[in-house]
């Protein structure tokens, strides 16, 4: 639960208009949901299970699983290729956010890596709630003009040969980085590999797991 | 417009900062903010260029002061309040009258659903679909040269500062999607064509570019002008 203070009576009515400070905010969004209830526009039931959706089912276990499938399945990949949108969907991932999805290939001369400089636009339905780092200003600040830089601050680094392509998603279409396959890692099985794609990974700012990373977590 | 939002390329800011094995959702009321901006959307309230333009129109030292979270709050209580639908008196009034209330935390699937909220359900696993038919050709196709226009519309756009007046090279043709900037205006859907459009990291950022590495930007075909 929140530890968010509830001082709210001593709101200042001189300025309606003015934002409140945080310390409200708990008590603000609840008298929000109650009164959107009342007036026919939700229902406390449908955000409950919003929220249990986000919590509980979605997040970047979905992706990995698209990563896994490519890596092991040429077809699958050229389907993803062609058409992302789709071939995520034969996986049973779709909704919100994920409508149009591009995915995008890093081999050992391309890195792709993603970002929403005017806002915090992610593919919800495949990689679940997008990080605060995601979300915030010295992200979508300076991964346009210092990629390289923005993945040094995630301790990664790519060849100064390797080029790096920044996708912008300012409209409504969703990108999925599919990492490169580590090496070593004939012998693992479709789930094991989804286990070493992490949700930075299938952003960009990082490459997935060694298997040495891979086995140091288990 | 190319207010506070408008951040790409600009320095200063600091490092990225990774939070270790981070929740979904910080505190109960952040995923109940994220509900109740869906439902609202998916009732029909407001669409989502609007929330994102309410946000774009926050002062800007509120901008980089508040959470993410905080800005959606911000922005349905703006909103809710221009549209008449929540007044900013009766949520002061229901904030005052609920003081000694508690938020459930990590809720439970319903077990006997209101038909509302099997809608919800439907659409956060169907979607919404952005793409639509349009009656005109597409101007351009991968491989054209274009460049991106300068304008600087106080309403709202989706044509980052930072590619304005830039060169670049269709990469992508992805369909015509509805404008962001008629759904932001109550306009409705205007189907646009839509391109990813590469731009090498010399001609964003002159000497301090890399001209091997890119930026590739999601933009409208009324942001380009062919070069």
């Amino acid at each position: 639960m929140s530890d968010h203070d509830h001082d709210h009576d001593h709101h200042d009515h001189a300025h309606a208009h003015e934002w409140r400070p945080p310390t409200e905010i708990e008590a603000r969004v609840r008298a929000l949901e109650s009164l959107l209830v009342e007036k026919n526009i939700t229902t406390h039931d449908a955000i409950d299970t919003l929220v249990n959706a986000f919590e509980n089912d979605l997040g970047p276990m979905h992706g990995a699983r698209v990563v896994a499938k490519a890596w092991i399945d040429p077809d699958y990949r050229k389907r993803l290729e062609i058409d992302g949108t789709s071939a995520i969907a034969e996986l049973g991932y779709r909704g919100l956010q994920t409508e149009h999805v591009k995915a995008v290939f890093n081999t050992a001369e391309d890195h792709h890596i993603w970002v929403c400089t005017l806002c915090s636009c992610y593919p919800w339905t495949l990689l679940g709630i997008p990080p605060v780092w995601f979300k915030s200003a010295p992200y979508r600040a300076k991964v346009v003009s210092d990629p390289r830089g923005v993945m040094a601050d995630f301790g990664y680094k790519v060849s100064e040969a390797v080029k790096v392509h920044v996708w912008d998603t300012s409209a409504e279409q969703r990108y999925l980085v599919i990492p490169v396959r580590p090496a070593n890692t004939d012998d693992l099985t479709e789930e094991q590999l989804a286990e070493l794609v992490t949700r930075d990974s299938m952003i960009g700012t990082t490459g997935a797991l060694s298997r040495e990373e891979w086995e140091a977590r288990k | 417009m190319n207010g506070i939002h408008d951040i790409g390329g600009k320095h200063g800011f600091g490092p990225v900062v990774p939070e270790p094995n981070e929740p979904p959702f910080h505190a109960p009321w952040e995923g109940r903010m994220h509900g109740i901006a869906v439902t609202c959307q998916v009732t029909g309230v407001n669409s989502t260029p609007e929330q994102r333009t309410t946000i774009e129109n926050m002062p800007p030292s509120l901008y980089l002061s508040t959470g993410y979270y905080e800005k959606w709050l911000y922005a349905y209580e703006k909103l809710l309040n221009d549209k008449g639908v929540v007044t900013t008196e009766e949520l002061d009034t229901r904030v005052r009258e609920q003081a000694s209330m508690q938020m459930v935390a990590h809720p439970d699937m319903p077990t006997n659903p209101s038909d509302y909220a099997k809608k919800l359900y439907g659409v956060l696993y169907g979607g919404t679909p952005h793409d639509r038919p349009i009656d005109r050709p597409a101007k351009f196709k991968p491989g054209d040269r274009v460049k991106a226009k300068n304008i600087n519309p106080l309403a709202h756009t989706r044509l980052p500062s930072f590619t304005k007046g830039k060169l670049g090279v269709v990469e992508v043709y992805h369909g015509a999607h509805c404008h962001h900037e008629a759904l932001a205006t109550g306009r409705g859907e205007v189907p646009e064509h839509l391109y990813a459009v590469k731009f090498t990291g010399d001609e964003l950022w002159g000497e301090d570019g890399r001209p091997t590495d890119a930026v590739y930007v999601d933009l409208f075909e009324n942001y380009l002008d062919p070069a």
